[in-house]
């Protein structure tokens, strides 16, 4: 894992804090899962054995841009749903959270620093898409930017993690991404935008 | 029965229930879905409730995939009761509601597909014998039970599905940012999938950087907050539990989320050589008085009577988590008490909300009046319940609750017993308030007619209120005897 490629993964997932388009966010998340999915597959040279869960990656990374994909062919939005915060306020509390993690976190074993502050990078932006995007469907793409964290810590590891978790993970995010597609089609059938600022009726 | 039937037995009890949702599928009726799912349910449960009994009394042992121990006996043991009824009142739920979710030809099917399926993955997660297996389980759920609470596609559902999908989800991401961190401080070790095995876990983190212990225990634990639904990360339960069906809720209040606690409570027994017993068990102390704390104020509101329900489903994990922090056997036979009471009276009081919202479906946004006049059978449902969860004697959650209190005292954790002792006492006035209005009357408007239809709607749970009544008088019983027993004994040598 070279530290271009990390710096590349966070860039992707900090363009998709900002972007207002669900089809531009779908083709940057897309970008980043083919970009560790490459990593994975090079990986693969003289190592076969790893070959079941880089074609996992490739295969989630096809699976989910065309699922969404779908999705939001399939749901076309009048004009963009706007999120609750403005662009560039999102950016700096996305780029805040980015700059206190190498003072927060401390070495967790990573050989290369560089991986382990892109991991926990991609992990704070998924949850800063998730909580600040009104959008399902970039809501959606906030979960798989976090889990692209946890897949770019597992690939600058020096062991492979086994493929029974690395595909079951897969399986497991390809299952959520189909279950909220479908949810996604509910809402915007019910309310006529995927805005989830419709999904406000419950609280005390 | 034999030490070497156990690990199939086990097996079996996982597979049955997908089995029987495979089976459903073929069914060109709703009544043919509804007797195959009737002897699908049984059947289930008879394998189910087999594999606990081998798990309780023969010695524990794990394979490379199950861990057959006297904590995953209870656990599958529980499960099964609960996920059985809520099979067997599912009809009684789905011939008073409509299911927007699904295209209307598969409605039905499609509900049972997803409650076996989400039936399969609770009796599961006891016996995985593997950190990182289990956790994928644990997300498993979310995709059946999330379709299951937004199963009516009514706005409220929907909004509620759509917020237990997103925050669970994005909790077990960062669970796995956890493993992935122990498997990259490991290197060293060689790797494997091994590394992850509950009997392995305690070597595995202390030898890895200390950083990187605590960084990954926190995660994962974080991640399964979300999933339990600690406070202050519980947003989405009690709008998942007050807009699914009743039956589903019974299963994610009843079972999903002390299951699931099972894991953290493991994890801590993992965990507590490699970065300290005080660090390990701080946060389950911290989550679980929170989660008491928080839901007080809301016992105290009018509200829904599921949604109430849901707020103590906070207040009661609350309770057992700080018993697991407590740790010491007394504190740990009232876990046990606790686990199984709340269980059993929970579930029966979203049975009770299947008669209800058929009678009153106002009271599906407001606060529940007139049961008593109305409906006897879902009143005596509803007073079993709160009379329960308030820990009244001689309900098993006094005793459960004083075991807990008091092993916090005998072990000298004066402070923690004491604030949720506290704390306990004001949930107790909030719960007995919303019965109180249950019972009110309006003077006896109800016509004769009007209450024999109102009771008509409530005999599919006449016999679960008996039976429910019945099993918490027993385990009342064997409260008397719990803190002395084996069951006891080993969960005190630790779970790991």
């Amino acid at each position: 894992m070279t530290s271009l490629i990390a710096t590349v993964c966070v860039a992707l997932g900090l363009g998709v804090v900002v972007v207002r388009r669900r089809s531009v966010a779908l083709t940057l998340v897309t970008a980043q899962s083919l970009l560790l999915a490459s990593v994975a597959l090079w990986r693969t040279s003289g190592h076969l054995e790893l070959l079941p869960a880089a074609g996992g990656l490739l295969l989630r990374a096809v699976a989910i841009a065309t699922i969404l994909g779908i999705g939001i062919a399939r749901t076309r939005e009048s004009q963009p749903v706007r999120a609750g915060i403005e662009p560039m306020a999102r950016a700096v509390i996305a780029l805040a959270a980015l700059l206190a993690i190498p003072a927060l976190v401390p070495s967790l074993g990573f050989g290369d620093q560089n991986a382990q502050r892109a991991a926990i990078a991609l992990g704070v932006l998924g949850i800063v898409i998730a909580l600040t995007r009104r959008a399902t469907i970039l809501q959606i793409l906030g979960i798989i930017v976090a889990e692209n964290g946890a897949t770019l810590a597992a690939l600058s590891a020096s062991n492979a993690v086994p493929d029974v978790i690395g595909l079951g993970v897969i399986f497991d995010l390809l299952l959520i991404a189909v279950v909220a597609s479908a949810f996604h089609t509910r809402i915007f059938g019910q309310f006529g935008s995927g805005d989830t600022a419709h999904l406000r009726e419950l609280h005390d | 029965m034999t030490d070497e039937l156990t690990i199939p037995l086990t097996a079996a009890a996982v597979v049955a229930p997908v089995l029987v949702a495979l089976v459903l599928q073929v069914a060109r009726s709703e009544r043919t879905a509804h007797r195959l799912n009737r002897v699908g349910a049984v059947i289930t449960a008879i394998v189910g409730l087999g594999a606990a009994a081998a798990m309780l009394t023969r010695e524990s042992h794990a394979t490379s995939w199950v861990i057959a121990d006297t904590a995953s006996g209870i656990y599958v043991g529980v499960v099964t009761v609960i996920a059985l009824m809520s099979a067997l009142l599912s009809p009684a739920y789905l011939s008073g509601a409509q299911g927007e979710f699904f295209a209307a030809r598969r409605s039905v099917r499609s509900y049972y597909l997803m409650l076996y399926a989400f039936w399969s993955a609770l009796v599961a997660i006891p016996v995985i014998a593997n950190l990182g297996i289990g956790l994928l389980v644990v997300e498993a759920t979310t995709a059946a039970s999330s379709v299951l609470v937004a199963f009516s596609g009514k706005p409220r559902a929907l909004e509620a599905g759509w917020k237990y999908l997103i925050l669970t989800t994005l909790g077990m991401s960062l669970a796995f940012l956890g493993i992935v961190i122990m498997f990259v401080a490991s290197a060293a070790r060689g790797g494997g999938i091994g590394q992850l095995d509950w009997s392995a876990l305690p070597g595995t983190l202390a030898h890895i950087p200390h950083g990187a212990a605590v960084a990954a225990y926190a995660l994962v634990m974080l991640g399964l907050a979300t999933k339990i639904g600690w406070a202050p990360v519980h947003n989405w339960l009690p709008d998942a539990h007050s807009e699914a069906p009743a039956p589903v809720s019974a299963m994610l209040s009843s079972a999903l989320l002390p299951t699931v606690m099972l894991l953290a409570w493991r994890l801590r027994d993992a965990a507590s050589g490699a970065i300290g017993n005080t660090a390990a068990t701080a946060p389950l102390a911290a989550f679980g008085i929170f989660s008491v704390a928080v839901a007080v104020p809301f016992l105290w509101q009018p509200m829904a009577w599921k949604r109430l329900l849901a707020y103590h489903s906070l207040e009661h994990m609350g309770i057992i988590t700080v018993g697991i922090a407590i740790g010491s056997p007394l504190a740990l036979a009232g876990v046990v008490l606790h686990f199984a009471g709340h269980a059993l009276a929970k579930a029966l009081g979203f049975y009770a909300a299947i008669p209800l919202y058929q009678i009153q479906p106002d009271a599906a946004r407001h606060s529940a009046r007139d049961v008593a006049a109305s409906s006897p059978t879902t009143f005596a449902a509803m007073a079993v319940c709160a009379f329960t969860l308030a820990g009244l004697p001689p309900s098993p959650l006094f005793f459960s609750e004083l075991f807990i209190i008091l092993g916090g005292i005998e072990s000298g954790q004066v402070v923690l017993a004491s604030t949720l002792a506290v704390l306990i006492a004001f949930a107790f006035i909030g719960l007995l308030h919303a019965l109180l209005e249950a019972l009110q009357t309006n003077s006896g408007q109800d016509s004769q007619p009007a209450r024999k239809t109102s009771e008509e709607r409530a005999a599919p749970i006449l016999i679960p209120t008996l039976l429910t009544a019945a099993a918490l008088a027993a385990l009342t019983a064997y409260a008397w005897l719990l803190p002395a027993s084996g069951i006891v004994r080993h969960l005190a040598q630790g779970i790991s």
